[in-house]
């Protein structure tokens, strides 16, 4: 028991590590996070750094070894410690520039924190005691990560393309299995239910980034109210423990906007580079990341036409240049390998003008709408309690939303909310919510992150309105 | 916005008092989004993991028990799928080989079109070592030889 509590921690820990690595060669003002959101912003970039050295290992036919893949993460930390120069103490101890306030703790702040911590805490104890269970987890994800751990990618080649085996989403992509596989590697054995131990840390992650980043931009107990909403959304509660991958690419989303909020606000080339980053963990968690780079990328795109003088563009494209480069050249091998996976047609068409069913929109939109507003799902689970209807009135109602910077982030929620629509309007499954709902509850998950900094701006105004009284 | 030079409307800090309490009122349905957690945590607390799984998902723990009853070498031919049995099996069974198919179909979103039903000689030259069938409850070992049922507890 105890030896497999500290199999967990060492696996968690070095995807910790992994992370620590990339924010360490890639941000030169650590300063401008809080030592709790640097944490935070490790994970992240953990799972991105160790997934494609994994994938590679895997499709050069070696066993995923728990050896390796440490020596490969002290390695790389020794080699970039003597590239980078800055002692890594220094490095952590440095000042932090952040929002801290000095004021103490109102109640209703306290309140907010107990929410939080409960919420999270109920779901962190909940997914070390579950083991895996859930429909999709089994037939997508789980047999995935169970594959790779008996076997590698050449070895389970027919498991990824024989038309027999299309039922478990051959295309998908393997950043979430492989961190399943990980795990159990570090444990010697397949436990599906030890290899939960690292569904919670995304949430814990998404809230502590994401609660920073608000912070940056609303008083204190506005970032924490809306960070209690977000912590206890019950649908992300749900998708929290499952063994799918959308929670992750919420995670992996709401980090990149954060950090391409930084960039379009302050212009440092490390924020964009953590965009690429992020974004390529995107791209390789689910096929929807790829909606996300592109509409992240465009609206990044924007800015440097709308939003920046004549003088810095030269070096503003340059800035968009290197991540885009950067985000291809890392899912560049997943790509060609993917492209090596026949096509599935029994559902989904190839996206073109004449296989979109526009004639369907009226019905997809309302099958949309009712996802939105549904109070429970078709196994009676709760959904998002009252958000949508309010977020609505609060976007319609504020100013905040269309002006500098938050437009830029209501301009990757609507990107992102037409790229998915588009794609989904390619699908030959007739739109109606009991064959779509909880597939649209999880595209509704990864689409979530802009919509808590917008709702925090919005809250945050009208707060202001209240107390000018 | 300066509230000194341009105080609110009454109308706009109305509206605000209304945006505010809706918000307020999705902050306070916290509890909803927390029992889900907290009441699997009460019900699964002191459970072995296999009652667990059991009270999560019963046809889980089905397969899982089922497939622990093979050797890790065992090469399964599943007969009269539908997408639990076979998509179940697939992972629980694993890293037993499950097929259902002689010629690469893939029957999902059509399993009721299901029809290879194997005879014992290709089974014998494809390597397979059991067929199961979970409609009928049936395990049947794969020889050279006529087949010989081993039981009827699969399920």
């Amino acid at each position: 028991m105890l030896n497999d509590i500290l199999r967990q921690a060492f696996a968690v820990l070095v995807i910790f590590a992994a992370g620590l690595i990339v924010f360490y060669v890639v941000v030169r003002e650590p300063q401008q996070y809080s030592r709790l959101e640097r944490v935070a912003y490790f994970w992240p970039l953990g799972l991105t750094a160790l997934a494609m050295p994994m994938f590679l290992m895997l499709l050069a036919g070696m066993h995923l070894s728990a050896t390796v893949i440490a020596g490969l993460v002290i390695t790389v930390g020794v080699i970039a410690r003597l590239i980078r120069g800055a002692h890594l103490r220094d490095y952590w101890r440095g000042p932090s520039a952040s929002q801290a306030s000095t004021t103490p703790l109102t109640k209703f702040e306290w309140f907010m924190i107990v929410i939080i911590v409960a919420c999270l805490g109920a779901r962190t104890l909940d997914s070390f005691l579950t083991p895996m269970y859930d429909w999709d987890g089994v037939c997508t994800w789980g047999v995935k990560a169970k594959i790779l751990f008996f076997s590698t990618l050449r070895g389970g080649w027919d498991y990824f393309h024989k038309a027999e085996f299309r039922c478990t989403n051959q295309k998908y992509p393997l950043l979430w299995p492989l961190m399943y596989t990980w795990v159990c590697s570090v444990l010697g054995r397949w436990d599906d239910r030890a290899m939960c131990v690292i569904n919670p840390v995304n949430l814990v992650a998404f809230i502590t980034i994401m609660y920073h980043a608000m912070r940056r931009i609303v008083s204190r107990p506005v970032a924490l109210a809306v960070a209690a909403v977000a912590a206890s959304l019950p649908a992300v509660l749900h998708y929290a423990e499952c063994v799918q991958a959308d929670v992750p690419l919420m995670l992996m989303n709401g980090a990149s906007l954060c950090a391409l909020l930084a960039w379009i606000q302050h212009r440092r080339r490390e924020s964009i580079l953590l965009v690429a980053i992020l974004l390529d963990g995107a791209m390789f968690t689910k096929q929807d990341g790829r909606i996300i780079f592109l509409a992240q990328i465009c609206v990044a795109g924007a800015s440097i036409v709308v939003g920046s003088s004549r003088g810095e563009r030269k070096t503003l494209w340059l800035h968009l240049g290197m991540a885009t480069l950067i985000a291809i050249i890392y899912i560049t091998p997943w790509m060609l390998y993917e492209r090596t996976v026949p096509i599935w047609t029994q559902y989904y068409r190839p996206l073109s003008l004449s296989t979109i069913r526009w004639r369907e929109l009226p019905a997809f939109i309302q099958m949309v709408t009712e996802n939105l507003v549904h109070w429970t799902n078709g196994v009676h689970l709760t959904k998002w309690n009252f958000l949508w209807p309010i977020v609505g009135l609060f976007l319609l109602s504020s100013r905040a939303p269309w002006r500098y910077p938050m437009n830029y982030v209501l301009g990757v929620f609507l990107l992102h909310l037409v790229g998915l629509s588009i794609v989904l309007l390619a699908f030959t499954y007739p739109f109606t919510l009991s064959a779509w709902e909880f597939a649209l509850e999880r595209f509704t998950l990864t689409m979530i992150p802009p919509v808590w900094l917008l709702l925090a701006k919005c809250v945050d105004e009208w707060w202001d309105v209240w107390k000018a009284r | 916005m300066n509230p000194s030079l341009h105080p609110p409307s009454k109308l706009k800090r109305i509206w605000a008092g209304v945006l505010l309490t809706l918000f307020l009122v999705q902050v306070l349905s916290f509890f909803v989004g927390l029992v889900i957690p907290t009441f699997r945590v009460a019900v699964l607390w002191g459970k072995t993991v296999d009652e667990r799984r059991a009270f999560l998902s019963p046809s889980a723990a089905v397969f899982k028990a089922s497939a622990d009853r093979f050797p890790l070498t065992a090469r399964v031919y599943l007969v009269d799928p539908d997408a639990t049995s076979h998509k179940n099996s697939l992972y629980y069974f694993y890293p037993r080989v499950v097929s259902i198919t002689m010629t690469d179909a893939c029957y999902e979103g059509a399993y009721e079109t299901w029809n290879e039903r194997p005879p014992m000689g290709w089974l014998v030259t494809n390597g397979y070592t059991y067929v199961i069938s979970f409609k009928d409850s049936k395990v049947t070992k794969v020889r050279a030889s006529p087949p010989q049922p081993e039981g009827s507890d699969a399920k």
